[in-house]
């Protein structure tokens, strides 16, 4: 009895040390956790301020303004770049997945000689290194007319391989065949199947990865600012921007902080909406190798 | 209700989706695909800089003389980003005005219309009819000769200067006038020996520390809160601008055309880098030419004024002048706005209309501007006789695409643009630009000019002009291949190292040891690119 | 109803049924565009770089010639004897360390959120948006923080607060890289645990419970379970997550451009991936940009390479051979 008296003492001062910890833990993320959101703060509240009160009253109360808002629309051309960026991101994040599904369907949902062979292609791009290649695309670019177009840079970012095929491959792998054959039966052919069947059924992971897609191309610096240089998306105008406030002095940075915080609020709204779906694919469930 | 709301919101993801689509596909178009439908010429100009004022009465006249039509494109860029559109011919303007060396890269890759007949089109002159070639500086006119190819041994023209841009200092008038001397007598030119107070601005290295040491004297006689002086400003974020003092002494140290120190080539001689050959395949290179003394003896009086022996540290300038843009010199110059200001800065003559564009000049409002401020030349080096050394820009250029719809039209209005009254029109319209070619620019009738720009024309039209440049070379072919499509400067690509090695060491540290050539410049690359012998 | 399927069941010469010919057709199609896109896109570019550090750009004809390890030399050459380049090099490695601070991070925060901290799922919302705002603009919330430029009258919160605490910061100031790339490290820290941590937390979740119980029999402590039983169990996911922060050295030049938009005096702030960017910018079309910035690759991949084979040989080599 006094065996497991003992026993059961330690087993319950070793919760409470644990409960210890993870309260300390807690305190501490919850710090961590304001450090990460008082900048953005800092930005969007000097965002609403007029750039003399910025400069000479940083630390006093002063009138809120939307000017700079305004200015930034009417002086500079972020609403191109805005839409340049939804363009892309739309349009790239949709071609994305639509290679994804193609390949992940093609080599999941069927039994074929060479399956195997293709499937071991799309999930090598994770395992080899590269570097080195931008000067080599530049010109393959460039020889396919395909540079400063919007289709271009969509293409080049749109490969069906890597992680998200991998995701989207254990996901067609798990469907069930039962409504596809039925389908089939039914007279229904290979797209109609793809389309309307198999395609819902992988629908939430879909829909996870098109937005995630759409974050990537939203917030992507390199391929736009190199592939796309006379249509700036918002990620190289805010780049450009910020090298140029210096030059208005101090009164200038107001203007810029509009523009960070006109390219941080659409996504952190679009997250808040779906993160759900966005958390539980980003899992990855780990790799098992 | 939550399914029915994201059913709805993937629907219309997709709609949007669908319609992007077909938006991206169906353009994704280059600029100026728009708008260039009914024009004869298309320029597309660097919006920067020079204003927009002289191209519009430009293309103006010439619509009223060829009965053409002219479209004007500006571009944000230096380059217009025309390498996308030269490559692809599409979508291509008919003159591309720059201000980037770019174009000689362009030239090797096939992209450029030589421009042989406008150099040999006449124009208009003050005195007569001139060809263009005998029309420009002289001493400018080689630097926009290549070879198409490397090594075919045809030098021809492919761009035609914009502007002749001098660089030197300017002075706050105001605080000259009330600044006291202190110290060893100095000419009556520049210190009145009744009022003791300074009168012209320094002409001298001996003058200007003299100056440097007066400003430091007068700012500790001045109360705390009020606008505190600083002797020199410049800016290290765009520390090129020492080059306007550094050139100057060197070309007065080392001789301007002819050495004053036996075997090691004037200043002129630098910017051919060692090259004997007079053709182009076989060139030379002698790295000695970056040992030259006079451009130690630049660099130790640079550092003798800005560099503190003791601590390694900046003085006589702005605090943190490291992060300090030519922009934000600018301000502190012209504007009360600042706390502490500079009395004299390194300037070009463009400094004026800068800060004007800036609305830096009248920061209280009150429609008169902040500060006087007048042009000067950097002091001679004592013991230099001749005439003051100006480092002039001639970087900014036109050219013609080889791909270009109407090539002999766009080529017809380059020519145009070189008569003397459009000369004079463009120096009127950029509130005092000079083009480089033989008119002067205090002849024109109604400029206007501001007391600025005079003393910039004074000084452009009585002094040498020190460039990048081998004007001693007078065979084209022996141009050396090294500046023709590298233009190096004296320290190579990392301007920053350089102010960097200022703080700690002496000109003849920096340029023997740590810059010797070797390291700073890629020799190697060099060597192999244009098949050099290396001589030293 | 019919069986439609007998009769279209058919055998042809070739074996292949015609449902199994219209299925490959089918097949074929769907991976027209994705495998078209490797082809180009992927495999030319890297056949190609594999292939371009052993040539040159003759000048004078024009052309790509194979000049054996001669180019490859010369620029090796050049990160031991040219400060800027090896400065960028060197610069390019302090991705690693920074990784490898994080790591250790990211497996407590997870752990944390598999033992249901309190506050676990606003943390896991919070700790997720560094991931999903671009780097240049986190970089720039980082950067005016601790922004401090008295000539151009800005002195962020940071700044006060760190000279107030007797810090000497002199913003990020080029003149002062003993300062500016501690405070990078900060940043990428700051904004870089968080991303992995969903991801070891749902793999500690995986694991079973009944392991854990009896752990906690056992007498495991909070630290001891961690060590010897999480971490070796969620060793594949670790082991991913190695292998890529070793592969963000090909890629980091975001974060110190955007903090110091210059390189620096001889490079200071210069790093190889960086370096192959402003060549591209500023000289695309020429095709001895191509060649340079293969090499530069090429050298980073002689380096990479080793560490990559023996860090995985070490994963799995410590990796316990359990399934669950």
């Amino acid at each position: 009895m006094g065996k497991v008296n003992t026993k059961v003492q330690s087993v319950k001062k070793r919760i409470n040390t644990e409960k210890v910890i993870l309260i300390v833990l807690s305190v501490l993320f919850s710090l961590y956790a304001i450090t990460l959101f008082f900048p953005m703060l800092w930005i969007f509240y000097n965002s609403v301020r007029h750039g003399s009160d910025f400069v000479f009253r940083q630390w006093q109360v002063t009138p809120l303004t939307i000017r700079n808002y305004v200015n930034l629309f009417k002086e500079t051309p972020m609403l191109t770049m805005v839409l340049n960026s939804l363009v892309l991101a739309i349009v790239t994040s949709t071609f994305q997945i639509f290679a994804t599904a193609s390949m992940a369907h093609a080599t999941a949902s069927f039994r074929w000689r060479g399956s195997s062979i293709f499937y071991f292609i799309a999930i090598s791009v994770m395992f080899i290194p590269t570097s080195g290649t931008l000067g080599i695309v530049y010109r393959l670019m460039s020889d396919l007319n395909l540079l400063d177009l919007h289709i271009g840079v969509v293409i080049l970012a749109s490969n069906g391989m890597g992680f998200s095929f991998l995701m989207l491959y254990s996901v067609y792998k798990n469907i069930s065949p039962t409504y596809a054959e039925a389908a089939e039966i039914d007279g229904a052919g290979y797209w109609r199947r793809f389309l309307t069947i198999i395609t819902p059924q992988a629908g939430a992971t879909l829909i996870a990865m098109w937005i995630l897609g759409f974050i990537g191309c939203w917030n992507d610096y390199a391929f736009p600012k190199i592939f796309l240089p006379s249509h700036k998306t918002l990620a190289v105008g805010v780049y450009e921007f910020s090298t140029k406030a210096s030059q208005t002095g101090g009164t200038g940075y107001p203007q810029l902080f509009a523009a960070i915080s006109i390219s941080i609020i659409p996504i952190l709204i679009l997250f808040l909406v779906f993160q759900k779906q966005i958390m539980t694919i980003s899992v990855g469930g780990g790799i098992k190798e | 209700m939550k399914k029915f709301a994201k059913k709805m919101m993937s629907l219309a993801l997709a709609t949007v989706a669908c319609f992007t689509m077909i938006f991206a596909t169906a353009c994704g178009g280059n600029k100026g695909s728009t708008g260039d439908s009914g024009y004869d010429l298309r320029i597309t100009y660097f919006d920067g800089g020079y204003g927009q004022g002289w191209i519009t009465e430009g293309a103006k006249r010439f619509e009223e003389l060829t009965g053409k039509k002219v479209g004007l494109i500006p571009s944000s860029e230096f380059d217009c980003g025309a390498d996308i559109y030269l490559q692809s011919g599409k979508n291509l303007s008919d003159i591309y005005i720059i201000e980037s060396s770019m174009w000689k890269g362009w030239v090797k890759s096939g992209y450029l219309e030589p421009l042989d007949s406008v150099y040999d089109t006449e124009v208009d002159t003050a005195s007569g009819k001139q060809k263009i070639s005998d029309f420009m500086d002289q001493q400018v006119k080689g630097k926009y000769y290549l070879e198409r190819k490397i090594g075919n041994g045809m030098m021809q023209p492919w761009a035609l200067p914009l502007g002749a841009t001098p660089n030197a200092m300017a002075y706050n008038c105001d605080v000259l006038e009330v600044l006291p001397h202190n110290g060893v007598a100095l000419s009556e030119e520049v210190v009145s020996s009744q009022t003791g107070l300074w009168i012209a601005p320094p002409r001298t290295v001996s003058e200007l520390k003299a100056f440097i040491d007066d400003v430091n004297a007068y700012n500790a006689t001045i109360p705390e809160g009020e606008t505190k002086y600083v002797p020199l400003g410049w800016c290290g974020k765009n520390a090129n601008i020492l080059f306007y003092a550094i050139y100057s002494w060197w070309a007065q140290a080392q001789g301007y055309q002819t050495s004053n120190y036996e075997g090691e080539g004037s200043f002129a001689d630098f910017w051919n880098f060692g090259n004997t050959s007079g053709d182009t395949r076989s060139h030379t290179l002698d790295t000695r030419v970056f040992l030259q003394t006079g451009l130690q003896v630049a660099i130790d009086t640079l550092i003798d004024i800005l560099v503190d022996e003791d601590t390694d540290q900046w003085k006589n300038t702005l605090e943190d002048v490291m992060s300090i843009s030519s922009q934000d010199l600018q301000k502190t110059f012209v504007s009360n706005s600042v706390k502490v200001k500079p009395v004299l800065v390194f300037a070009a003559s463009y400094l004026e209309s800068e800060t004007i564009k800036y609305n830096y000049l009248d920061s209280d409002g009150d429609g008169q501007r902040d500060v006087n401020f007048k042009f000067m030349p950097v002091p001679k080096l004592d013991g230099y006789e001749g005439k003051d050394v100006v480092y002039c820009s001639y970087e900014d250029v036109m050219v013609v695409p080889q791909k270009a719809t109407n090539k002999e039209l766009a080529k017809q209005f380059l020519a145009f643009m070189c008569n003397q009254d459009n000369l004079e029109m463009f120096t009127k319209e950029t509130k005092g630009c000079m083009r480089p070619f033989n008119y002067d620019a205090r002849n024109i009738q109604g400029g206007n000019f501001s007391e600025y720009t005079q003393g910039v024309f004074d000084l452009y039209y009585n002094s040498l002009h020190a460039f990048e440049y081998p004007i001693n070379c007078t065979d084209l072919l022996s141009v050396s291949n090294v500046y023709r499509y590298e233009r190096p400067t004296f320290i190579g690509n990392d301007i920053d190292a350089f102010v960097k090695a200022l703080k700690t060491e002496n000109g003849r540290k920096i340029m023997t040891d740590i810059y010797n050539s070797i390291n700073s410049h890629d020799v190697s690359t060099w060597v192999k690119n244009y098949r050099l012998t290396v001589v030293q | 109803m019919t069986n439609s399927l007998v009769n279209k069941t058919g055998k042809h010469k070739n074996g292949m049924t015609r449902r199994h010919r219209k299925q490959m057709i089918f097949i074929f199609t769907l991976m027209l565009f994705p495998i078209f896109q490797w082809l180009i896109f992927w495999l030319y570019p890297n056949v190609t770089n594999f292939v371009l550090p052993f040539t040159t750009y003759d000048f004078f004809e024009g052309k790509i010639v194979f000049v054996g390890f001669e180019n490859l030399l010369t620029e090796f050459e050049k990160v031991f004897s040219t400060p800027a380049t090896r400065n960028a090099f060197l610069n390019s490695w302090r991705a690693l360390p920074i990784n490898f601070i994080i790591l250790p991070i990211s497996v407590i925060v997870g752990y944390a959120f598999s033992k249901h901290v309190p506050g676990e799922r606003i943390f896991r919302i919070l700790f997720f948006i560094p991931s999903i705002i671009s780097t240049v603009t986190l970089v720039l919330c980082f950067k005016y923080i601790f922004e401090y430029a008295p000539s151009a009258d800005l002195t962020g919160p940071g700044a006060v607060l760190l000279h107030k605490i007797g810090i000497d910061w002199h913003g990020w100031n080029m003149e002062y890289p003993q300062q500016v790339w501690p405070m990078i490290y900060i940043y990428c820290i700051w904004a870089g645990f968080s991303v992995n941590v969903i991801m070891i937390s749902s793999a500690m979740q995986r694991i079973p419970e009944s392991l854990i119980e009896s752990a906690k029999l056992d007498g495991t402590g909070f630290w001891r379970e961690l060590w010897s039983i999480r971490i070796p169990l969620i060793m594949p996911t670790i082991s991913v997550f190695i292998i890529n922060s070793i592969m963000c050295v090909t890629s980091f030049f975001l974060v110190p451009m955007t903090f110091m938009t210059t390189k620096g005096p001889e490079g200071i702030f210069d790093t190889f991936p960086w370096l192959m960017l402003r060549h591209v910018e500023e000289n695309g079309l020429d095709p001895s940009t191509m060649i340079a910035v293969s090499t530069l690759g090429f050298i980073l991949m002689i380096f990479l390479t080793p560490i990559i084979l023996v860090t995985k040989a070490v994963t799995d080599k410590i990796t316990p051979d359990v399934s669950f």
